[in-house]
């Protein structure tokens, strides 16, 4: 079904619910493994998914269609990321680089991690990296976004997010090849 | 293969191999944002719980049915709450104001009808003989020096001030007692 029609069938009080399901669905997993390479925890990035998709409802009838419903729904996934990470600083004081530990514990005693040494090593990679960069980074290699639906997603121009994607790129590939 | 420096200028640097010829190449990519990391998976070491997104739709449904029926209370109209703040107002000023209202009115026109019930003129004749041996009582009965009768005040007095001024008014305790005080000062 075309986000068009979720949408008009969700405007209509009776599909609703027929609607909001095809819509979680069809969005689902692209919003939860984008929450989970940020957060890196299952349970968390299970939280945050949920919570996407309940903001998702509360706000879907407000949805005026100006951008693509996806890299709307993309939009609120990244803040409840974002608010997720600051709230986790917030809460035990912790600067950015002991956040990034945290994470990085998670990523070696998660339950939910496979042994995958190399791809395990690009998310080390990727935990030394400033958030906003990560978010490009993982947005435009793992996601196939383009940089204009980064842009609308993040509200960044697309020549900063280029710089971004482009000193995300050169420390990882430095980082790599030094080993960690 | 590295490339050797051609130039008269002798330079103690090397460049990697077909580095020029690539070069432009590099620049392109870079300014469409295309430059892509070499030799990096496009695997993600994370798994899920089994089934997990044949759950989670279900999951989400019933938060969000739960959020629905309970309308949540901060959603609702906000005509709503005004009115509900309105009630609500209302009941707590009848509680304050109205119910004990009407019981002190009551008592007050129990009290009226007493009152009318007594003789005016035992009234009058009980009112001045009483309250003159209150007076009398506080100024002599009692041990009280003369120093002290300066600053004595007649909020001290074993009755209330209030039943004592509805009949004598202020200027007259303060006659009365600035006599007292000059006749003990005679004696």
């Amino acid at each position: 079904m075309e986000d068009k029609e979720i949408i008009e069938l969700f405007k209509q009080n009776e599909n609703q619910n027929y609607a909001f399901n095809w819509l979680i669905k069809k969005y689902q997993e692209k919003i939860y493994w984008h929450i989970r390479k940020m957060v890196i925890s299952h349970d968390d990035a299970d939280d945050l998914t949920q919570e996407t998709f309940v903001k998702v409802w509360q706000n879907l009838h407000n949805f005026q269609g100006n951008a693509k419903l996806y890299t709307w729904i993309y939009r609120i996934a990244t803040n409840e990321c974002l608010n997720f990470l600051r709230r986790k600083k917030q809460k035990f004081f912790l600067p950015i680089a002991d956040v990034s530990k945290e994470l990085l514990r998670k990523l070696e005693s998660d339950t939910y991690i496979s042994g995958d040494e190399v791809a395990i090593k690009l998310q080390k990679v990727l935990l030394k990296l400033p958030e906003k960069q990560r978010l490009v980074f993982n947005m435009k290699y793992f996601d196939d976004l383009n940089y204009e639906e980064i842009s609308e997603i993040l509200g960044t121009s697309v020549g900063a997010l280029k710089a971004s994607y482009h000193h995300a790129v050169k420390k990882i590939e430095d980082e790599m090849k030094r080993g960690i | 293969m590295k490339q050797e420096n051609k130039k008269n200028i002798k330079l103690p640097f090397q460049t990697p191999a077909n580095y020029f010829e690539q070069l432009g190449q590099l620049i392109e990519k870079r300014l469409q944002g295309e430059i892509a990391p070499q030799g990096l998976p496009k695997t993600l070491p994370f798994n899920l719980p089994e089934k997990y997104f044949e759950w989670l739709p279900q999951k989400i449904m019933q938060k969000v049915q739960s959020l629905r029926s309970g309308l949540a209370w901060h959603q609702k109209a906000h005509w709503q709450w005004t009115l509900r703040l309105g009630v609500a107002t209302m009941v707590v000023l009848a509680v304050i104001w109205i119910i004990p209202k009407s019981d002190t009115q009551k008592d007050l026109a129990e009290l009226k009808q007493s009152l009318q019930k007594i003789d005016k003129a035992e009234l009058e004749y009980y009112l001045l003989r009483y309250h003159q041996t209150y007076l009398e009582a506080e100024l002599f009965g009692k041990n009280i020096q003369l120093t002290e009768m300066q600053s004595y005040q007649p909020d001290s007095l074993d009755i209330r001030k209030k039943d004592f001024e509805d009949i004598l008014p202020d200027e007259h305790i303060e006659e009365i007692l600035q006599q007292e005080l000059e006749n003990s000062e005679v004696l």
